[in-house]
């Protein structure tokens, strides 16, 4: 069975760092990081992962945008994308029932385990 | 509105009717029913031009009347002495009856400026009104903004807070990915790392504070 991909757009470098230890650490996964949402839809062409896990607030390219540009590229409008955000609360987001707008959610911090878990969801 | 020539003329005609039951008794006599006629018509046409209807009918029953009689007293020869005192008593009741339109007419206008005043009154009360609930919208506003702020602030420092705080989670999840199961110091205190998130050590911000729950 091949490794799942996982992409992490993230602007923090120590966020994408220690995720992509703990995520590959499970021996499950092939993660990606990337620190620029400007570069996000061009590594997420050349890497096709199975998930896109992206931070909202970006200094260049906003998460937002970069999700907009993956929704209308015509291979990667199928892949699952999560939002990775400080901004909404864990309770906002289990109020939606973890999606927001269409969009997973995941609010930080939260346990990386739970998050292997919600990856594990939409791969399924 | 009646013109002011037709006003004028009016009163000429008047005064000249009048005039001539004074001055000109005698000879009056014979032909003060065609002054009668000449005082009446121009006041009837006032009447007509202002609409006081009633004084109108009035003055229109009275010169048939006068017509017919005068008809009917020269046919039958008759001769009525007291013509121009006659005469005189019409003229000052038609001077009444133009008299009484006019004050009616001066009441009604007294009572539309009484009614406009009133509703300009209306209106102004109504408008300090409304500047005084502008005002207070706009401290209001002014209030939502400020709260508006600290909420943006507070979100601002949680946002800062929680960063680091996933990177430190990851990083304990981390370690006890890859620990050796030989070492139960590093265990506890991995997990005391771990549990630490969950005493709260910071607060979230009070809901409602930059949601627009403070309502104007």
């Amino acid at each position: 069975m091949h490794k799942k991909r996982i992409l992490l757009v993230d602007d923090e470098a120590t966020i994408t760092r220690t995720l992509k230890l703990y995520l590959e650490g499970t021996g499950n996964y092939e993660v990606l990081a990337e620190n620029q949402g400007s570069r996000a839809l061009a590594t997420a062409r050349k890497f096709r992962p199975d998930v896109i896990l992206l931070d909202l607030v970006m200094p260049d390219t906003d998460g937002s945008e970069v999700a907009e540009q993956l929704r209308d590229d015509e291979i990667l409008c199928t892949t699952p994308v999560v939002f990775l955000t400080a901004l909404v609360r864990p309770g906002e987001v289990a109020d939606a029932d973890g999606a927001i707008g269409g969009y997973q959610f995941i609010a930080k911090p939260l346990d990386p385990e739970r998050i292997v878990a919600c990856v594990e969801r939409l791969t399924r | 509105m009646v013109p002011p020539r037709g006003l004028a003329i009016s009163l000429a005609a008047f005064v000249v009717a009048v005039l001539g039951a004074v001055f000109f008794r005698d000879t009056a006599a014979e032909y003060s029913f065609l002054m009668w006629l000449l005082a009446m018509m121009p006041a009837f046409a006032l009447c007509h031009y202002r609409g006081w209807s009633r004084i109108k009918l009035v003055l229109g029953v009275s010169m048939v009347f006068i017509t017919v009689g005068y008809v009917v007293t020269q046919l039958a020869g008759w001769r009525v002495s007291d013509w121009p005192a006659f005469v005189f008593v019409l003229a000052a009741y038609i001077g009444l009856a133009l008299g009484w339109g006019w004050l009616a007419e001066v009441r009604n206008a007294t009572t539309e400026r009484q009614v406009a005043e009133e509703e300009l009154q209306r209106t102004h009360q109504d408008l300090r009104e409304s500047h005084a609930n502008l005002k207070l919208a706009q401290w209001k506003l002014l209030e939502a903004e400020k709260l508006e702020t600290v909420g943006q602030l507070a979100a601002g420092v949680a946002h800062e807070v929680k960063n680091p705080l996933m990177t430190l989670l990851t990083g304990v999840r981390y370690m006890q990915q890859q620990s050796q199961p030989n070492n139960p110091e590093l265990e506890t205190l991995l997990d005391d790392m771990r549990d630490a998130r969950r005493d709260h050590s910071y607060r979230e911000p009070r809901r409602g504070w930059c949601t627009g729950h403070y309502s104007v």
